[in-house]
């Protein structure tokens, strides 16, 4: 039996390990150089393919959908998962989809042994999450079709479509579009569009959209920063068939020994559940995570983290306007509107006194009970500029260079002197600086990153001010001293020209 | 020394004084009673699943791993007042609703605190280097057992010891689950239930899942067995692999090679708990195994087959 | 005609040709990774039917060889065949008819003697299992372990141990069997219980291959040796060739004569003496001094004395291996 000499022996593992090699790499060689072949387009016979494609109802499908971001400050450039068992992460986040029609829909997150669902079955919506057992059920208005809500033709809303059609509207004299290399997606033939920024200043070096050559709906959307070949951000199908899922997907009987809550959600609700639910108006958001488990933090009480989630300030925000008092408030079950107490109490201001504590949240019970609306006056003295549209972030510029842009908030500059010395500075009465305050949402999100933000950043100052500038591969952000905060996908030169002519 | 040379070679003497009585008649000439292959296999690996099991340390294992169980569920059921939705386990949030999980909870426990590996470390370990460390090796090789023969036989008793190991804490666990806990249909991660029969059959399949991925570090454990002849080296030599693995596994830079990692796929069972069930984790983790086992079964093989045997 | 007769055929004539040797061996060498040379090109000739004795001090290369013969090493140099078997190639088909003890017994501590054994004759894909009791028994029968069958290995004594390893290689009936110091450690009784045991063997026409640094434990039973000095084989023959290593002289006043008369006995290292003392000296052989007597009368030398002057085999050895024995 040792006939073998010791070297053919060896050989034996060798070859196995190198087997092994070889296999990986082919596959790996062959998904990446796959090249369907498929009759030539110009960019603009694909663009009339994807109007096309776009405004044709998809149908019944099956699709999971992975986004992986990689802008270099993962913290900032993805929302925080909220109640999520996976935490903050970098890595692909994907979701899986069951859609046979607007009002029939599942989507599910599937992190290691968690999973949260979200079961649309005609006026019903099902929120599971395996991580708390608990199952919401959200009885939607009747009269309303919900799959009018989402985007034009009944495609899936915040699939690649989307992105793509947000994108094409960029499209223009701003814009060099052309043809690239087929591919498979999804083990799918596929056409590839770029579109390449004319301008100089913008940050974005192309991106790409993958468009089905069969369906002509976009599969994959890819964005690619100025120089180089790595990609920064991209959203697309990792598996997708067409066909009806199976009707189990979508009905739901709660399990036994799941804390059930119910909710009715009245017709003039939507603009917030919009928002807060994925899928309330079609599908919602893509993200996975962020409003929908949102949501459920304000059901089920804060995450495991305890601090208030932005969905959470952003749903007080709101109910803090007299004018915008959601009607269907009252009607919340006592454990609900209990939690909501528990979450204003969180997001009140820390140098309160405690009656004065105590008095707010009675008030703030009254109101929530509909009885007697917060006057500005109470609302003023939550140290907040709590209006909706006094804090609301707008668009400067247009196309390629549009700069997302606070207005300048004292509260926003004096957290970033707490972040810098240690001291919010002479002369402030004391904000909320800790626990994330009841500010409009993006800027709570980024109140709450501010200080690792300020850590990555570096001291700018010029004609316009001083400030700080976070550069990132896809994303430059500037904090300026008056606390106005500005980002997009810009060179810092527009950001700095947009705080000087947003001041002026 | 003169007669150094001289007398070297012996030919012609060999049949002077000495009466040479070559025997080659005898009754039990192993070539003509040549016993059915099978059954000599099935023989061998038999007394060598007996030396498995009967071995007093390896009892002590499988009577630590037995208790485990009892001793998480003991915990559990009086903690499981505080267990809240965010910390834990996965599955320990369904525990006080369903006792079946426990089983769920202890063997994730037992894989990420290296006790399940432990185990199929030191039986692994052992192998090979126990038996050259005993001197019983070169025993084994003069009878001959055959070197490949004896390779085979002892991987295939050390996986039905990480089988009988996993199926042994799924088991307690599933009995302390019924004692301690409530038991009834299965509620699934998606939120749908399956029948109590159903959900034990889940169990025991991600007992024999975490087998296989016990059986694919056994033989990781088998070849560093062949390279040393220091048991505990070898059995070191394993937990570090599956400490390193795990540690690459967390640190997302190296997010490239997660999927090549031995010890990824280990909890990739909780596809089977969902519902349409995922089967891609659990056929992912097989590969993986099984290309593990391949590739250090083969580097077993080849030191072993090749190697001096001076112990 | 079955597959197993013509193997038993096969291996009847393969011995033939190899003219009754249990054991050759050609240039056989090892030389170990850091470069030393254990075993510097031996050829072994171990007739079979013979009980040889390897000898040497420790350190001298025994062990190595025997590992060497057994397959538990490669040899870096040379061939061997075990019972006209080439090897390694025909390794599975000579080593179960080759009973084997190296280096000290070795067995599992937490089993019995008896449970040790079934677990070597298990892992033997060519012994009968419905027989594997009662040959267990025997072979603990004749190494006297019977009655302490049951008793764990680790309880039983250095020389209990040592019996419970020859018992392996008795397992089945065997052609050959090799020993590697099986006296080692023994006490005077024992020695002569495991030189008792050699003889049993060998009377059943087993070929007995038996290592020892100790020349008088084995000179008893060995018909044939062969002596290890430094990695090489330094004398290999029949015992009685080796004393045949005698000399003979002989006193005569007709020296010219008796050298004749001895050159036609066909003696080897005829020798006449300087004039006066008369003295014819040759080595004896393996002639017998009666005969050499007989037909010097026969032939007319006047025979004033005969002698045999022999050296002790002791002396031969200490010669033989440069510094005697027992020196590492």
């Amino acid at each position: 039996m040792r006939k073998l000499s010791v070297r053919t022996r060896w050989a034996v593992p060798v070859g196995v390990v190198a087997v092994t090699g070889i296999v990986i790499a082919a596959a790996a060689v062959a998904s990446a150089a796959a090249v369907p072949s498929l009759p030539s387009r110009t960019p603009r016979q694909l663009l009339t393919e994807i109007a096309q494609g776009m405004a044709t109802p998809l149908g019944p499908l099956t699709a999971t959908v992975q986004q992986t971001a990689n802008l270099g400050f993962p913290a900032l450039a993805l929302p925080a998962q909220e109640g999520g068992a996976s935490g903050p992460s970098a890595g692909p986040q994907s979701v899986t989809i069951w859609y046979r029609d607007p009002r029939h829909v599942r989507v599910a997150e599937q992190v290691l042994a968690g999973e949260t669902d979200l079961r649309r079955d005609g006026r019903t919506l099902w929120v599971w999450n395996s991580k708390t057992q608990t199952a919401t059920r959200y009885m939607l208005p009747a009269r309303k079709s919900h799959g009018g809500s989402g985007p034009a033709g009944g495609s899936v809303p915040g699939t690649p479509s989307a992105a793509a059609a947000q994108l094409l509207t960029a499209i223009g004299p701003t814009t060099v579009v052309s043809v690239q290399r087929n591919v498979y997606v999804a083990r799918r033939a596929a056409y590839q569009l770029s579109l390449v920024p004319r301008s100089s200043k913008s940050l974005v070096g192309s991106v790409v959209i993958a468009i089905d050559a069969r369906r002509h709906i976009p599969l994959r959307v890819e964005v690619y920063p100025r120089g180089s070949s790595t990609v920064a951000y991209s959203i697309g199908f990792t598996a997708l068939s067409f066909g009806p899922p199976a009707a189990s997907n979508f009905n739901f009987t709660p399990p036994s020994g799941a804390t059930v809550k119910k909710v009715t959600v009245p017709g003039n609700l939507t603009s917030i559940l919009g928002q807060a639910v994925p899928g309330a108006a079609g599908l919602g958001s893509l993200v996975p995570g962020a409003p929908g488990a949102g949501l459920g933090s304000l059901s089920f009480g804060p995450g495991a983290h305890g601090s208030v989630t932005p969905a959470t300030a952003r749903l007080i925000t709101g109910m803090l306007a007299p004018a915008k008092l959601p009607k269907f408030l009252p009607a919340l079950p006592p454990q609900v509107r209990r939690q909501i107490e528990a979450q204003f109490a969180k997001s009140l201001p820390a140098g309160l006194s405690k009656a004065r504590r105590a008095a707010l949240i009675k008030a703030f019970a009254r109101h929530l009970l509909g009885r007697r609306p917060l006057s500005r006056g109470v609302i003023a003295q939550l140290g907040t500029n709590a209006g909706p549209a006094t804090a609301a972030p707008r668009v400067i510029g247009a196309g390629w260079l549009s700069v997302v842009a606070t207005p300048p908030s004292p509260q926003v500059a004096a957290a970033v002197r707490l972040a810098l010395h240690g001291s919010p500075g002479a002369g402030q009465s004391s904000p909320a600086y800790n626990s994330a305050p009841a500010v409009s949402p993006p800027a709570g999100q980024v109140l709450a990153a501010l200080p690792a933000l300020l850590r990555a950043a570096t001291p700018v100052h010029g004609t316009w001010g001083r400030g700080w500038l976070l550069q990132t591969a896809l994303v430059n952000v500037l904090v300026t001293t008056k606390g106005q905060i500005l980002a997009g996908a810009v060179t810092p030169s527009v950001l700095y020209a947009d705080v000087a002519a947003d001041a002026g | 020394m003169s007669i150094e040379q001289g007398d070297r070679a012996l030919p012609q003497a060999a049949g002077g004084a000495v009466a040479v009585r070559p025997r080659l008649d005898w009754p039990d000439e192993p070539r003509l009673a040549q016993r059915n292959p099978v059954s000599a296999w099935l023989r061998f690996f038999a007394s060598e699943i007996r030396l498995v099991f009967g071995r007093p340390r390896n009892l002590a294992l499988l009577g630590v791993l037995g208790f485990v169980p009892v001793f998480f569920g003991v915990v559990f059921r009086l903690t499981i007042s505080s267990v809240d939705g965010g910390g834990g386990p996965p599955f320990l949030n369904q525990l006080a609703g369903n006792g079946v999980f426990l089983a769920l909870v202890v063997l994730t426990v037992m894989l990420t605190v290296l006790l399940l590996p432990l185990s199929a470390a030191v039986v692994s370990g052992d192998a090979i280097a126990g038996e050259a460390a005993l001197g019983t090796l070169r025993g084994l090789l003069t009878v001959p057992a055959g070197r490949t023969r004896l390779l085979a036989v002892k991987y295939a008793a050390i996986v039905v010891f990480s089988l009988a190991a996993c199926l042994l804490v799924a088991a307690m666990s599933l009995v302390m689950g019924l004692i301690l806990f409530h038991v009834g249909q299965v509620t699934l991660l998606s939120g749908t239930t399956v029948s109590l029969g159903a959900g034990v059959l889940r169990v025991l399949a991600v007992a024999v899942f975490a087998a296989a991925a016990m059986a694919s570090l056994s033989a990781i454990g088998l070849a560093a067995s062949t390279l040393t002849q220091h048991p505990v080296g070898a059995i070191a030599g394993v937990l570090i692999v599956t400490v390193a693995s795990e540690i690459c596994d967390q640190v997302p830079q190296l997010s490239a090679i997660h999927a090549y990692l031995p010890t990824h796929y280990w909890l990739s069972w909780d596809g089977l708990f969902r519902s349409p069930t995922d089967w891609s984790g659990v056929e992912h983790g097989l590969v993986s195994f099984a290309v593990y086992a391949v590739i250090f079964g083969s580097i077993a093989w080849a030191k072993l087959t090749s190697a001096d045997v001076s112990s | 005609m079955s597959l197993s007769a013509q193997l038993a055929g096969a291996i009847h004539a393969s011995t033939e040709t190899d003219a009754g040797f249990a054991v050759t061996s050609s240039g056989l060498s090892k030389r170990f990774g850091g470069g030393q040379l254990a075993v510097d090109q031996i050829d072994l000739a171990v007739p079979a039917g013979s009980v040889y004795g390897f000898l040497g001090p420790n350190g001298s290369g025994k062990t190595t060889t025997i590992r060497m013969l057994l397959g538990l090493i490669r040899p870096t140099a040379g061939s061997h065949a075990m019972l006209g078997l080439p090897m390694p190639g025909r390794q599975a088909d000579a080593l179960p008819l080759v009973g084997s003890l190296v280096e000290g017994p070795a067995f599992y501590p937490h089993l019995s003697g008896r449970a040790n054994l079934t677990r070597l004759d298990a892992a033997d894909a060519t012994a009968d299992a419905a027989t594997a009791r009662r040959r267990i028994d025997a072979a603990l029968a004749r190494v006297g372990l019977l009655g302490a069958a049951d008793k764990r290995y680790k309880a039983y004594s250095l020389g209990m141990k040592q019996r419970l390893g020859i018992a392996t290689s008795l397992l089945r009936p065997r052609q050959l069997v090799i020993l590697d110091e099986p006296t080692n450690g023994l006490d005077p009784q024992g020695t002569r219980e495991v030189r008792a045991l050699i003889r049993q063997i060998a009377a059943d026409g087993t070929t007995v291959f038996v290592s020892s640094h100790l020349l008088a434990e084995v000179e008893q039973v060995c018909t044939h040796v062969g002596v290890m000095r430094a990695g090489r084989l330094v004398y290999q023959g029949s015992l009685a060739q080796l004393r045949g290593q005698a000399g003979l002289l002989v006193r005569t006043p007709k020296p010219e004569l008796a050298a004749q008369v001895l050159a036609e006995l066909g003696l080897a290292g005829i020798r006449q003496g300087d004039g006066a003392d008369q003295e014819v000296t040759a080595e004896l052989g393996a002639m017998l001094p009666e005969v050499i007597c007989e037909r010097l009368v026969l032939a007319g030398v006047p025979v004033a004395g005969l002698e045999t002057p022999r050296r002790s085999l002791e002396d031969e050895f200490v010669e033989l291996t440069g510094e005697g024995f027992d020196v590492d």
